[in-house]
């Protein structure tokens, strides 16, 4: 059930009301927002809410266990075997085949008969989404970061939470948590806020990334050598607009979805493109991610903590297996490993120069190395092979600028796209408090007739999300 | 500036009660439209169906469509947007007009699939093409998300790195010969062919086909007899209009499929084109079941491909990945040199 469709709407109404009339009885409101993410989930298939409901049980249990315990070897080995049961459903499940194949060509290779079977496994939509958060959850319990949950029925939602389910953003058990304990408020309801952010997130989805994804992205990623040098350099800046309209407005739509409910979750984009380094790039872009891999990951591995070489090894690693956590294929390994390797060069340049202002002339310099960075990088991620992607980057260099079959108004959306990310952060705000001044009836009128226009200019059918596929 | 102040639940409930309502009456087409192409099998469709139709009649008559079908128009032709010509179904076709005539709707005339089954003598290939002047081969791909997924753009480059070839292909993500009040293949291969001839047509389509349908107004349920030789029309009809616009046309079958009750309908379609196929001189089914099934014929996701296992088939256990159609191409490419001595 994808979010702009009739019947996701029909299926929201119906969630939304029932769980506001339920309001006065909090425990049936939580098992109705339960029962509605397990039927959310279970559209795509049934089979794996089994699965979604493992993960999220089983994290209760172990953070339940850790929580009755003060033996700290007890609580670190029951931390031990949480995350390798929630590791171990992620890898069988995402990247079993990847793995049994790479090995079985590497037995090939060294000349070795032996083959391990290569079993069919199926990769449950929203996988790496929900592990992420039962794992969030079990290690801020063994942090004591947050008390263990009493009840079962506050992890089971606090995972499945259909807004941000499938496709993020990754809220922290630290975030959500507390507020399923309290008692959202009826009639403190946040609707222009979240009216603002659906619709945002509507026209980012349906009018701008589905547009650059038919017209100019599909066509140039399929065949990049057919088109000329200016062509594929568009292509790949129409595709950097493409997937963070498509992304943050999954993120936005959810985020406004929770809003709804009395839930309220942080951002997960922030102008991502104006970023002046990589690692800014990374503090602006799916931020729920990269603070949880930096949480996780980066600053348990020793963070800068441990010396430059160290910090350069922990980067690597942190953005090696960020790319990994993408996509069970090479060129989203390689994506995470330019993105590391661009992270460590950059922080030793930064420690050679010391600190320093850049002038507006060094900035503008900036902008330009890190955009066209995290763009050249994007060509390894949306490329469907790593073959395809060097071709790509052959038709860039061929320097062939001979015609262009981009229409200007493909030309005017992509630079649009590129420099709504400078606009200053407080238009957003503006927009959203002017509306939310205006008489509830205006707003809602407002928003419809901005759902029909979206409607309009959208395409024929709905183009699913291109963070569905992690 | 104060951040917007929250509203009370009564006060949200009006707020949706009137976005609903400007939704209905200014995108009551989309509505019925999406309405009428839930599935025939589904008892919601002739609830919702029930609710949007008098709702679209009673806006449409009364103009108010009109501000956002022109927009929307405008928008298209400025954009350069061409979504195929089997997305132009005009929604007044769909509606039950005996029910308004009160409100003085017409009946339009409404396209009926009335073509016979071709008996194999009077079929006849293509005429002259173009390359008989050029020497440059035109090839013609079409389908569904089977032909777009995996397997059209390794058709594309391997047909082309054999030279001398020209391709134009239209592929689109949930369509079919069954549903034409979604996508109208028959409309969509006429604009493609209209006084153009192709040396090769090759078309991949009918996962979403082993479906229900309205046709003429009445429900046509999938496993009947009745659906059955509607669609057995539908297929030849096709055909037809391959064989006339082609000197050869390649019907792909279906492979087989993960679900075993999704496979028996897929082998039903699939011989449905092999009898109707064959009836044409110039049309050859391909099976894919060799290619892509298991010593039995069954469902594998894994191929073997020169001394490795690779996986060609998709997370869904229906479409390719690109393995998947480096072995479909490979089929293709077998026929393709026999038949063009290339």
């Amino acid at each position: 059930m994808l979010f702009p469709t009739v019947e996701f709407a029909i299926f929201f109404l119906i969630v939304f009301f029932a769980s506001w009339l339920a309001y006065s009885k909090p425990l049936l409101r939580k098992y109705i927002l339960l029962v509605a993410s397990y039927f959310f989930y279970g559209y795509w298939d049934w089979r794996f809410a089994l699965l979604l409901f493992f993960c999220s049980y089983s994290s209760y249990w172990f953070g339940k266990w850790m929580s009755d315990s003060d033996d700290a070897i007890k609580r670190k080995r029951l931390i031990i075997v949480s995350t390798v049961l929630n590791l171990g459903i992620l890898g069988f499940f995402k990247y079993y085949g990847f793995f049994v194949s790479n090995f079985n060509e590497m037995l090939l290779s060294l000349g070795i008969g032996y083959r391990i079977i290569a079993l069919e496994v199926i990769l449950p939509v929203g996988i790496s989404f929900f592990t992420f958060q039962a794992m969030s959850y079990v290690i801020d319990v063994y942090r004591n970061d947050i008390p263990a949950a009493k009840s079962p029925v506050d992890v089971l939602l606090y995972v499945s939470f259909f807004p941000q389910l499938v496709a993020g953003p990754i809220v922290r058990a630290s975030e959500f948590l507390p507020q399923l304990y309290t008692h959202p408020e009826k009639n403190k309801i946040k609707a222009a806020q979240a009216a603002t952010l659906i619709l945002g997130g509507l026209f980012k989805k349906v009018v701008i990334a589905n547009y650059l994804a038919i017209q100019i992205v599909d066509p140039i990623f399929q065949n990049p050598l057919q088109y000329s040098s200016f062509d594929t350099i568009f292509g790949v800046y129409a595709y950097a607009v493409q997937i963070y309209c498509d992304f943050s407005a999954y993120s936005d739509i959810a985020i406004g979805l929770a809003l709804l409910f009395g839930y309220e979750f942080t951002i997960n984009f922030n102008h991502p493109y104006r970023s002046l380094s990589i690692q800014e790039f990374w503090r602006r872009w799916h931020i729920s991610l990269s603070s949880w891999l930096r949480d996780y990951l980066y600053i348990p591995l020793g963070g800068n903590k441990k010396g430059r070489l160290m910090t350069y090894r922990n980067l690597l690693i942190t953005m090696f297996l960020g790319g990994l956590w993408h996509g069970a294929a090479w060129n989203f390994v390689l994506w995470g490993a330019l993105h590391g390797t661009g992270l460590a060069v950059e922080r030793y340049i930064n420690e050679k120069r010391g600190k320093k202002e850049k002038t507006f002339f060094g900035k503008a310099i900036s902008f330009f190395f890190v955009f066209n960075f995290v763009c050249l990088t994007w060509v390894f991620f949306r490329a469907d092979s790593f073959s395809t992607a060097m071709q790509y980057l052959e038709s860039i260099v061929k320097f062939d600028f001979s015609g262009s079959v981009l229409s200007p108004l493909g030309i005017t959306i992509i630079l649009y796209g590129i420099a709504s990310n400078f606009t200053p952060q407080n238009w957003g705000v503006f927009i959203r408090d002017y509306f939310g001044r205006l008489n509830p009836v205006a707003q809602a009128a407002i928003f419809g007739g901005v759902l029909v226009l979206i409607g309009a200019f959208g395409p024929e059918g709905v183009a699913p999300f291109i963070y569905f596929q992690f | 500036m104060k951040e917007p102040a929250p509203y009370t639940l009564k006060t949200v409930m009006k707020m949706v009660v009137v976005v609903f309502t400007f939704t209905l009456i200014f995108d009551s087409v989309g509505l019925f439209k999406w309405a009428y192409r839930l599935p025939v099998e589904s008892p919601l469709r002739s609830m919702f169906v029930e609710i949007f139709e008098p709702v679209y009649v009673v806006t449409n008559q009364a103009g108010l469509l009109s501000p956002v079908t022109f927009i929307r128009e405008g928008y298209k032709n400025f954009a350069e947007i061409d979504e195929g010509a089997g997305f132009d179904l005009d929604p007044a076709s769909l509606v039950r007009h005996d029910r308004y005539s009160w409100l003085g709707v017409e009946k339009e005339s409404t396209e009926l699939l009335e073509a016979k089954v071709v008996p194999f003598e009077t079929s006849t290939g293509a005429g002259s093409t173009d390359s008989q002047n050029t020497g440059v081969l035109q090839i013609l791909l079409i389908g569904d998300s089977m032909m777009k997924v995996g397997f059209e753009d390794i058709l594309k480059k391997a047909l082309n790195s054999l030279g001398n070839v020209e391709i134009t292909t239209f592929s689109k993500n949930s369509t079919g010969l069954t549903r034409q009040d979604y996508f109208d293949w028959f409309k969509q291969l006429e604009k493609l062919t209209t006084g153009k001839k192709y040396n090769l047509i090759v078309l991949m389509i009918g996962t979403n086909d082993a479906q229900g349908v309205n046709h003429n107004g009445k429900d046509i349920y999938y496993g009947t007899k009745e659906w059955s030789d509607l669609y057995r029309t539908k297929v030849n009809k096709f055909a037809q209009t391959m064989a006339g616009a082609s000197e050869k046309f390649y019907w792909m079958g279906m492979p087989p499929m993960r679900d075993p009750k999704f496979d028996a309908k897929m082998k039903a379609v699939s011989k449905i084109y092999e009898e109707e196929t064959s009836k044409f001189n110039n049309g050859k089914f391909i099976s894919t079941i060799p290619v892509l099934g298991d010593a039995r014929g069954g469902y594998t996701a894994y191929n073997n491909i020169g001394g490795k296992q690779v996986l060609t088939r998709g997370n869904d256990g229906i479409h390719f990945t690109n393995g998947g159609g480096q072995l479909l191409t490979n089929a293709v490419l077998d026929k393709f040199k026999s038949d063009f001595k290339r």
